[in-house]
């Protein structure tokens, strides 16, 4: 798949090379978002790779930037403008200028005239785009964030994790959409499995670096079969864990935006629930191997090991946990109409090769 | 603490340029996403049409033994269906299909546990192996017969000294007058009971050559010398054997290929031998059972646990069809294969044991016990083999970090 967009993945690669540095990342802790960061890779239209790809291939084009985020641990609120602008561009929402960022989990405040939601990186965001409850059905909002934000919290990682008070009659713009309500949280599931896939590589590249490099007992630990084999399960892990998140990019170009009937072949979530659990598996495996092969000095803050492992342990949990989509995976296949595991893989792999119209 | 944090820091400073350098040395895993082409998913009502009527009366328990089931009418009627053999010429009774139609009628075999073991190793690896290397003659009066069959192949590789360490093999193979004369034991043969030939890995030079001095041999099972004893393994079953050679006599023409080149010859077969569905599909008939036996109240317990099965079912069976495509593409991607049956030796081998944590019922041999039961009966006795066959895990994960650049 990357031999499709060669130019975008390179132009991403290097940006981040170039400017995610350790100094880059301990200063996003210490201060936050650095926001010329920020401005130059919105600039190369890192945060809207859809935009610059033909029609049809948005999501694996984000998909693929988001893994070069992630190789690279980039703090910045990408994962969010991608799935906004991608979400915005279908639903007919024009975006204007400045950084969007998405609302989850958005539920009527004490006072019945706002609106209150979670907004990942919400100090930082000039818009949100978010899913109310309208009364006409599922409606799409796009709000401006000035003097919206009601807290401030951060993961794991230190990533950003506010939430906002928004006024509900103050939307710039608003749409009502035939999606299913918790449509924002899949699909920022589906490009944190990107996100994450991009982070097992790197700590796989990390860890067998370190172990050619390492020498104890007279020999590089990277000699020890013990090690050896443990590398060989995280590379595997790692493997599987590219191979679900992209599977769940395509799925969105294919089948289009998330159907309110989970599993329906023209639904995509299903694909993104089997990239959250794999990737999310892998999440817990990968760092467990990687910091055994690092030992101690893997375990220090100034180690740039705890960057990928950390963002991994946080985005786990995020929009959903492995168990969380197991769930749902699980009841779609033991539902009897399904008619079991092999008929419901056959039925969605057989119907993926064919173009499906878009829904929106 | 002072110096602790002095220690910390140096370290932290090599590790860091030794991190720069990173970039470079990583292979990259090709899985690139490749969907199967209409003509492949055409198949696939087909072979299901196939499968229903004839295993109606196929025992439901036998399902679970998949690829180790032998029925040698079934295998003649998938022969005449044109499904062994398939990409193979059309002169050599071959369909000319692609290798992902192939794919197709492979795992949905697996996936219904067809009993495909008669003619899975000369589909696989035998075959590929004669239009590569064979004489013309052995081309056209062996390959038809695999096509059809009812000729059958086993692959001799390990012995009784040489099993993950194949490149010590000892058994001989020494230059006569007349062609070729072999000497030795297989071990772990499987098949070799009902096999018309023997794909065998035989020592024709030194033992200090390790690999170098090994050649590969077409041997007829009936030839004078070869005695075959099944070994009975601890389900009772005896698909595996120990296969005698004294003082075997072969033609000139036995030799597959060049002679010290069996190393390389049977290694470029194993991409074929790893990646395919039956490293990933060897308990499926239990779980589909395991599925109906649940049935849609389950709790989230059993819920969740079905889901993490579906999600990393679809997962293997997506890499799994990326391996075939670079096959398919006369790619060679033998780090690749290794992953995929890693990971699929893992998956299939859990199974057995997340299905007694779902449902309380234990495995069972008694007549009257439930299909689940007598599956899960098998598979619970047959599951450690799945790390063991075609390349222990041991041996995989070294392969794989061969690949990482770790050795």
């Amino acid at each position: 798949m990357s031999d499709n967009h060669p130019m975008l993945v390179e132009a991403a690669e290097r940006f981040f090379s170039a400017k995610v540095t350790p100094e880059a990342l301990l200063a996003f802790e210490r201060s936050g978002l650095d926001p010329t960061l920020w401005t130059e890779a919105r600039a190369l239209g890192l945060s809207r790779p859809g935009e610059s790809v033909d029609g049809g291939e948005g999501w694996q084009a984000s998909a693929l930037v988001l893994r070069a985020g992630g190789r690279h641990a980039a703090p910045l609120p990408l994962a969010e403008e991608v799935v906004a602008a991608q979400l915005a561009s279908a639903a007919g929402i024009s975006l204007p200028h400045g950084a969007v960022g998405v609302g989850l989990a958005c539920k009527p405040a004490e006072d019945p005239g706002l609106w209150s939601c979670e907004a990942p990186f919400g100090r930082d965001l000039d818009h949100i785009l978010l899913v109310g409850g309208g009364r006409n059905g599922v409606e799409l909002g796009l709000h401006a964030c000035a003097g919206a934000l009601q807290g401030s919290g951060e993961n794991v990682a230190t990533e950003p994790r506010d939430s906002l008070l928004l006024d509900r009659h103050s939307a710039m713009e608003t749409k009502v959409v035939d999606l299913p309500e918790d449509v924002i949280t899949t699909l920022l599931a589906a490009a944190r499995t990107s996100q994450m896939a991009g982070a097992l590589e790197t700590i796989l590249a990390l860890s067998v670096a370190y172990a050619r490099e390492r020498e104890q007992f007279g020999r590089k630990i990277g000699k020890f079969q013990a090690v050896q084999q443990q590398l060989a399960v995280l590379a595997g892990q790692v493997a599987a864990a590219g191979v679900a998140a992209a599977d769940a990019a395509r799925a969105l170009d294919q089948r289009g935006l998330p159907a309110a009937k989970f599993g329906a072949l023209e639904d995509p979530s299903f694909e993104i629930a089997v990239a959250k659990v794999v990737v999310g598996e892998a999440a817990e495996f990968g760092p467990r191997i990687a910091h055994q092969v690092f030992g101690a000095i893997g375990f220090t803050h100034e180690h740039r090991l705890q960057f990928f492992t950390r963002r991994l342990w946080a985005w786990r949990a995020e929009c959903g946990s492995a168990a969380f989509w197991a769930e749902r995976l699980g009841g779609f296949a033991l539902a009897e109409e399904n008619g079991g595991l092999w008929k419901i893989l056959t039925d969605r792999s057989g119907h993926a090769g064919e173009t499906m119209g878009s829904r929106d | 603490m002072p110096r602790t944090k002095n220690l910390t820091r140096e370290a932290g400073f090599r590790i860091r340029a030794a991190v720069l350098e990173f970039k470079g040395l990583m292979p990259t895993f090709r899985f690139d996403l490749r969907a199967l082409p209409p003509e492949a998913e055409a198949l696939r009502g087909e072979v299901r049409d196939f499968l229903a009527r004839n295993l109606r009366d196929f025992p439901p328990e036998k399902r679970a033994r998949t690829w180790f089931g032998v029925d040698h009418a079934f295998t003649r009627k998938v022969g005449e269906r044109g499904w062994i053999g398939m990409t193979w010429p059309r002169e050599y009774g071959g369909q000319e299909k692609s290798f992902l139609e192939r794919f197709v009628v492979l795992e949905e075999m697996l996936a219904a546990g067809a009993p495909v073991a008669a003619h899975w190793m000369a589909d696989r690896q035998s075959g590929p192996l004669l239009l590569r290397f064979g004489t013309e003659e052995q081309k056209q009066t062996i390959l038809p017969g695999i096509c059809r069959g009812e000729t059958y192949f086993c692959i001799g590789m390990s012995e009784p000294d040489a099993g993950s360490d194949l490149a010590s093999v000892r058994s001989r193979a020494q230059r006569t007058s007349s062609g070729w004369r072999l000497d030795g034991t297989k071990l772990w043969t499987s098949g070799a009971a009902t096999a018309h030939y023997m794909v065998g890995l035989f020592r024709s030079g030194t033992e200090a050559e390790r690999q170098a001095g090994l050649s590969q041999f077409l041997i007829p099972m009936n030839t004078p010398g070869i005695e075959v004893r099944p070994i009975r393994d601890l389900s009772g079953s005896e698909h595996f054997c120990e296969v005698h050679f004294t003082d075997v006599e072969l033609p000139p023409e036995a030799l597959i290929g060049e002679e010290g080149e069996g190393w390389p010859q049977a290694m470029a077969e194993l991409a074929y031998e790893r990646a395919g569905s039956e490293r990933y599909l060897s308990c499926h008939p239990l779980m589909e059972e395991l599925v109906r036996e649940l049935g849609p109240a389950s709790d989230v317990r059993a819920t969740v646990a079905m889901g993490r099965q579906i999600a990393w079912l679809s997962t293997m069976r997506t890499m799994s069809t990326s391996v075939a495509s670079l096959l398919a593409a006369g790619e060679n991607p033998e780090l690749e294969a290794a992953v995929v049956k890693d990971v699929g030796a893992v998956f299939e081998q859990d199974q057995p044991g997340i299905a007694q944590e779902l449902l309380p019922l234990p495995p069972s041999r008694d007549p009257d016990a439930k299909v689940y039961q007598k599956m899960l009966a098998h598979l619970v006795m047959n599951a450690p083999s799945f790390s063991l066959r075609g390349g222990t895990r041991e041996i995989l994960r070294g392969i794989i970090a061969r690949g990482l650049g770790l050795r």
